[in-house]
């Protein structure tokens, strides 16, 4: 007999007591959806947190770790990263680019004010501020020919904006660095991720401007913008493998943020798998006991039926697979109305409230594919019993 | 057709031990209409239900179509059930849920048959047991004579060489009776093997043979043939 025929007695079945049907499969909807929401909750927290972490330019900054500096003495040592180092680098498979900024500490001064220990950046490309996720919110961004001529224009936080010209906006004042005029162009928003915690007193200058005022600068930092369909954390392992490898060193250089992005998210990870499965296992439990219960009623209501067919020439393995056919076939719509009542509320979730959620393909799968694991598990007891029944006396029955 | 030898059946253990059927032994032959007749508890069902192959006897051997059902497997036991037997039940035994058709068409799900065939071969059943226009009601919504007519297409719907009624009329008022009756006599002139339990002499007198069972054994074997 085909499978399809067996669906169709089953949805005959089934469709012939609706109410029984509706609330027997309740069970399996409400586990299911709920775990649906739940894993899109996690899944989508999960998502936002990696990308705070990484930025939403999807990089990674390769540091000297502590011990470099306590060896000499807060020194970076000449050719910590070198032009070979910056190549070899752009082999590794996921890097996208590799992108170096100078740095250094100084002061700011606009009239009569001043702003102590600014963090002077000298960039090559706005790419390093979209791997920042920095935004223009005013004025304007560089442009290549700023980069080209090396012109004296700089773009400033909100919190340096706010230290040395109150209230205005700043843009096309000119300001001294290193006592070099700067005109300010543009003002970048509010910080996110990682920025706001570490403090946000950040002005930025084209690298040849940088360079005329500091002077030919050691790489202090590499950035690494990493393919989106590669992990993090393994190209930036891979990277700082290679590293060390260059230098024959061990453990000198770091990858920014890497243990924690690796350890926040598995904590995450792990959270969410327990409470998952303790409500999945719970609630698709009540549900699946519900779906036996049902069936077991249902068995001994159809008796006859079984009787009947028996003596038409259904053999006990036919009886056997129409009954667990059907207990599969509730499951199933079960799975799927949850399924679909879980992704909307996962849906409206994401709309509604600041929770991000996220219902992805091998979780819908998952759900469906354990309703019907379900079904089978609880319907195998009221089938076994419908197929061990004896045909003359079900036919007794009225 | 059917061959029984030394058949004995009996329930429970021990003292508590009946035995319903007393070393019976019977031949039915292809073509024959056979009316069994008996008081309730005199074993006539338990009779038919060994030679529909629902059951099993304690003893003796029973030989359908040169076949010893009494050693088949329960799964071989089915088949026979499916192709070579349609059972005919005092109380129709449709299905409530599905409709004449459907019903119908069970015992061809059973065989096998798919799709158009299995509509084709149910709709010429229930053409020959003329209800064909009926063939999307519900049994609810038919008569009790309807309701066993539908019962007897699909006895026949697998062409079986038997054909086992168990008080066919016992539940239908006169003029149905006599209907499903003109059947089987159409049935017996077609070649079809019947066998017939009833308590009713004026029904049994429409087979050509009768077999009278009382108290687990058979009495007589008269030949009432021809009173048509």
């Amino acid at each position: 007999m085909r499978v399809w025929e067996n669906i169709r007695m089953a949805l005959d079945a089934i469709l012939a007591h609706k109410m029984r049907s509706i609330l027997t499969m309740l069970g399996i909807v409400i586990g299911v959806s709920s775990v649906i929401v739940i894993v899109a909750i996690g899944q989508g927290g999960e998502a936002k947190l990696s990308e705070t972490f990484t930025g939403a330019g999807n990089t990674v900054t390769i540091t000297p770790a502590m011990k470099v500096y306590e060896k000499s003495n807060g020194e970076l040592p000449p050719d910590f990263f070198t032009e070979r180092d910056l190549q070899q680098l752009k082999w590794i498979a996921g890097v996208e680019d590799v992108i170096t900024t100078q740095m250094e500490s100084g002061d700011l001064y606009y009239r009569t004010k001043d702003f102590k220990g600014a963090m002077i950046y000298g960039i090559n490309t706005n790419a390093i501020l979209k791997a920042d996720d920095r935004k223009v919110k005013t004025g304007r961004s560089f442009e290549p020919a700023d980069y080209r001529g090396g012109n004296a224009v700089a773009l400033i936080t909100p919190s340096v904006q706010k230290k040395l010209f109150k209230n205005k906006s700043g843009i096309d004042k000119i300001i001294r660095v290193g006592n070099q005029p700067i005109q300010v162009v543009g003002i970048l928003e509010e910080a996110e991720g990682l920025f706001a915690m570490i403090g946000d007193n950040n002005i930025y200058l084209p690298d040849k401007t940088w360079t005329r005022i500091y002077g030919q600068a050691d790489i202090s930092d590499i950035k690494l913008k990493i393919d989106k369909q590669y992990s993090v954390e393994s190209v930036g392992k891979k990277a700082i493998q290679t590293l060390n490898e260059n230098h024959s060193t061990k453990g000198e250089y770091e990858v920014q943020n890497l243990e924690q992005i690796g350890k926040g998210i598995r904590n995450v990870t792990n959270i969410m798998t327990a409470v998952i499965g303790s409500i999945a296992g719970i609630s698709l439990l009540v549900g699946g006991i519900g779906v036996m219960n049902i069936m077991l009623v249902s068995v001994t209501e159809r008796t006859k039926e079984i009787g009947i067919r028996l003596s038409l020439g259904a053999t006990r393995s036919n009886i056997l697979v129409q009954f667990l056919t059907e207990s599969v076939t509730l499951s199933l719509i079960g799975g799927l109305i949850g399924l679909a009542l879980g992704s909307l509320i996962a849906w409206l979730i994401g709309i509604l409230s600041p929770l991000p959620t996220l219902v992805s393909l091998p979780v819908a799968i998952g759900a469906v594919l354990f309703s019907m694991i379900f079904g089978v598990t609880f319907g195998i007891l009221p089938a076994n019993k419908a197929s061990r029944m004896d045909p003359i006396e079900c036919l007794r029955r009225d | 057709m059917i061959h029984i030898q030394g058949v004995t059946k009996s329930y429970g253990q021990g003292n508590l031990k009946t035995d319903v059927l007393k070393d019976i032994h019977l031949t039915v032959s292809e073509g024959e209409y056979v009316a069994i007749m008996g008081p309730s508890g005199s074993g006539k069902s338990t009779l038919m239900n060994i030679l529909g192959a629902l059951d099993r006897p304690t003893q003796g051997t029973y030989q359908f179509q040169g076949r010893d059902l009494s050693q088949m497997e329960a799964i071989e036991l089915a088949r026979v059930r499916n192709q070579s037997i349609g059972f005919i039940f005092q109380q129709f035994q449709l299905l409530s849920r599905l409709t004449a058709q459907k019903n119908v068409e069970l015992p061809l799900i059973y065989a096998g048959i798919r799709g158009l065939k299995r509509k084709e071969m149910a709709t010429t059943a229930l053409n020959r047991v003329g209800l064909a226009d009926r063939r999307d009601h519900l049994p609810s919504e038919l008569s009790g004579g309807q309701q066993q007519r539908v019962a007897i297409a699909r006895a026949l719907v697998n062409q079986p060489d038997l054909l086992l009624a168990d008080e066919p009329t016992g539940a239908l008022d006169q003029a149905s009776g006599d209907n499903v009756l003109d059947l089987f006599d159409g049935l017996h002139q077609e070649g079809k093997t019947i066998v017939m339990i009833t308590h009713d002499s004026e029904v049994a007198a429409r087979a050509n043979r009768r077999i009278d069972i009382l108290d687990g054994r058979i009495k007589e074997t008269s030949q009432a043939g021809g009173s048509v």
